[in-house]
């Protein structure tokens, strides 16, 4: 005969037994705890990130102001904004460098570079992360020996390739070449988004008789988009802030060079415009920051809609 | 889902592709290389600095006159490392226009540009051209490197107005006299001299202090070899430099000052004297201009110098060939003697301010800055001008000695301290 009275539960049950209801409150009452435990120190840790903040907003404030000042007041007060200030140093800018076309090439290789990386990273991730075998793990380990080379080291091949490509003095050849900087790392982050995918929907998919590649665009790539839009920013900062490759490949041809090369003729050793180069430089960052916070904001929306609708 | 998906991928791939190809379009610049009608001119005369564009009007005029179109390529500081890259394609400009400095030094030695011996005979600039500017400008092995075509002046810029305000009478013309100056200055509250310690502006003025008891030949194999420790003259220069130092002519923190911050400080009268070249004459405001007297470094009685001395060079800019250049000298020549005629160098010397190195027959009437007519009439009278040593000085050496520069003009630094670190620069190249 079974006791009319429940056991007591042992020391080892209690402690990995479910929590009691309401583990909202409970929580928020331990984070107060945790607020109160720490007294006086919170603020020297708020004084502390504080004090980081600025360190990190000065230049940006020094680059900033200094884009509305004569040289001799960048130097003679650096930080100050009590000085005569004026706009003239973005129109010279402008046209002293042939900025709009500058950027336009930029627009051009970055895009183009973009399009190309990720049309050969997308495809190759969704093969690692499928690949169960010995061969996918080699072949992801390969892309990741891509960290070792340094851009630099890989200069003078890279300027013999062009010239006996034909693509010497062109922005096609960085079209090409840039995606291989970046594909070392676009192609690891897709690939751990892509292993993220739960098996059963591509089975389903499979069932429905799609191939490979419906399977690839229809199922792996949806759930991959915030990963893709992280990619695409990094590639995307990475390709438009390129200067060193850009100028020995493109040259200085004010009609095919990028704004990054464009940007150094406003300053020159013993003649430098600091405020013209300054304002040069914040002209050419309007477009990172768009894509950075606006594309962004909109890729990461359009995940969410897309989730909701599946 | 998948329909929708499909379509739109599609149409986003599609129209990202048309996007990069119309900007690839719309963005495209012409292939000059190997147009017989086009010249293109590398240069680091950029067209953002308002004293370049007597240069841009003159091409203007040649295409005008003669039809055959001048494509400019700005390079700005790394010039030579962009022309030597696109050299290995056979991609390089025509015809370059900068100075003669650094890598330029060996570049017609290695065959990166054709020597210009026998052109400047067939053309007739040879005679237009001082004798010593020909010797700055041919190398160890008498190649003409390039034509000679700007120079510059580097004095010693006294305000007038601030030592007389200090209590100084007149420009100081001993190194006893500056150093008092620079004493009187400091009481008043005015920074002594000023200029960057830390770059090229401060190394030429460590090696006028270290030629100031050397003969030309002396200073000459002395920026060729080094060996300061084993020189009693170069030696005793840097002694003149510690004594400088430690009697506060220098402004406080010299050692880090660079060439920008030296030449704001003057310029916004806060230093009463500095050394700057001739490229800084259009900074200066009127007033400024007025109250500045240009001189030269002031020495010791038993130097090398009876006057103060300050450099000159005719090394600033030259007319380069490149082996593509010479496919097409014809039209090369056409364009340099253009560049040569009177109506541009004048045009060059009053409205750029530039010194041209070619006798333009020395009327000066048209210079309205008033400090670049000062340099070329009291000034030269005022000074004597040492070895430049840009074109001795190897180009491995001539990077690494600013952190020899930045040493020597920090305060406790010893004479044997400040020798050995320019030594072991010359034995590190070697």
């Amino acid at each position: 005969m079974t006791t009319t009275t429940a056991p007591e539960a042992r020391p080892a049950e209690r402690r990995t037994a479910p929590a009691a209801p309401t583990p909202v409150r409970r929580r928020r009452r331990r984070r107060g705890d945790a607020l109160g435990r720490t007294g006086p120190s919170k603020y020297l840790a708020h004084a502390g990130v504080w004090l980081y903040v600025l360190l990190l907003a000065a230049p940006l404030y020094y680059l900033v102001i200094s884009a509305f000042k004569r040289n001799t007041d960048i130097f003679n007060q650096p930080f100050s904004p009590f000085t005569p200030l004026t706009f003239d140093n973005f129109g010279l800018a402008f046209s002293q460098a042939s900025l709009g076309t500058a950027m336009l090439n930029s627009v051009y290789v970055t895009l183009g570079a973009e399009l190309v990386t990720l049309l050969l990273a997308i495809p190759a991730s969704y093969a690692l992360a499928r690949s169960k075998g010995a061969v996918g793990r080699m072949v992801e380990r390969v892309f990741a020996l891509g960290f070792l080379i340094p851009g630099f080291a890989a200069l003078v091949p890279t300027v013999l390739l062009s010239i006996s490509l034909g693509l010497f003095h062109t922005r096609e050849f960085l079209i090409l070449f840039l995606p291989a900087s970046a594909l070392p790392l676009t192609v690891i982050l897709l690939t751990q988004a892509m292993r993220a995918v739960p098996a059963e929907l591509e089975e389903s998919a499979l069932l429905d008789g799609a191939g490979p590649l419906r399977v690839l665009w229809s199922v792996y790539v949806p759930l991959s988009v915030p990963t893709l839009t992280v990619v695409a920013i990094l590639n995307f900062l990475s390709f438009w802030n390129e200067y060193f490759f850009s100028l020995v490949i493109i040259g200085p041809d004010a009609a095919l060079r990028t704004a990054q090369v464009a940007l150094p003729t406003l300053s020159i050793a013993n003649a430098a415009q600091y405020g013209v180069l300054a304002a040069g430089i914040i002209i050419t960052l309007v477009p990172a920051y768009l894509v950075y916070t606006v594309f962004a904001d909109k890729m990461e929306s359009a995940v969410l809609a897309g989730a909701l609708k599946g | 889902m998948r329909k929708t998906l499909s379509t739109a991928g599609a149409g986003a791939g599609a129209g990202a592709i048309a996007m990069v190809l119309a900007l690839g379009a719309c963005a495209s610049g012409g292939d000059a290389a190997g147009d017989e009608n086009v010249i293109v001119v590398q240069t680091n005369w950029t067209s953002s600095q308002a004293q370049n564009k007597p240069l841009f009007d003159a091409f203007e005029a040649f295409t005008e006159e003669t039809g055959i179109e001048v494509k400019v390529l700005e390079s700005g500081d790394n010039l030579n490392q962009v022309y030597e890259t696109s050299l290995l394609a056979g991609e390089e400009a025509d015809v370059l226009l900068v100075g003669l400095l650094e890598k330029q030094l060996d570049w017609a030695v290695n065959g990166a540009v054709v020597p210009v011996n026998d052109y400047i005979e067939e053309w007739g600039i040879a005679d237009r051209i001082p004798a010593d500017a020909l010797v700055d400008w041919t190398d160890t092995e008498g190649n003409l490197r390039a034509f000679p075509y700007s120079g510059f002046t580097w004095p010693w810029w006294y305000n007038t107005e601030l030592l007389a305000q200090a209590g100084v009478e007149g420009v100081p013309q001993t190194t006893d006299e500056l150093i008092a100056a620079a004493g009187k200055l400091r009481a008043a509250g005015i920074a002594p001299v000023v200029f960057g310690g830390i770059d090229w502006s401060g190394q030429k003025i460590f090696l006028q202090l270290l030629e100031a008891y050397l003969s030309e030949d002396e200073a000459k194999q002395v920026y060729a070899e080094g060996g300061v420790c084993e020189n009693p003259k170069a030696m005793q220069g840097i002694e003149l430099l510690i004594e400088l130092r430690d009697a506060g002519v220098f402004v406080d923190g010299i050692e880090g000052y660079t060439a920008d911050q030296a030449q704001a400080a003057y310029l916004d009268g806060q230093a009463a004297i500095a050394p700057l070249g001739s490229w800084a004459y259009p900074g200066a405001s009127e007033e400024l201009a007025a109250a500045t007297e240009l001189g030269g470094l002031p020495l010791p009685d038993d130097a090398a110098y009876e006057q103060p001395i300050a450099y000159r060079g005719s090394t600033s800019a030259g007319w380069w060939i490149s082996p593509n250049g010479e496919q097409k000298i014809d039209q090369v020549r056409q364009l340099i003697e253009h560049m040569y005629g009177n109506e541009v160098i004048k045009g060059i010397l009053d409205e750029g301010g530039v010194i041209p190195v070619a006798d333009f027959g020395g009327d000066t009437s048209g210079v309205s800055a008033p400090l670049l007519a000062q340099s070329l009439t009291e000034f030269p009278e005022r000074v004597e001008f040492p070895v430049m040593p840009d074109i001795y000085v190897p180009a491995d050496v001539s990077n690494p000695m600013y952190r020899a520069t930045s040493i020597a003009f920090t305060p406790g630094t010893d004479a044997q301290t400040i020798c050995a670190t320019v030594d072991e620069i010359y034995a590190a190249a070697q």
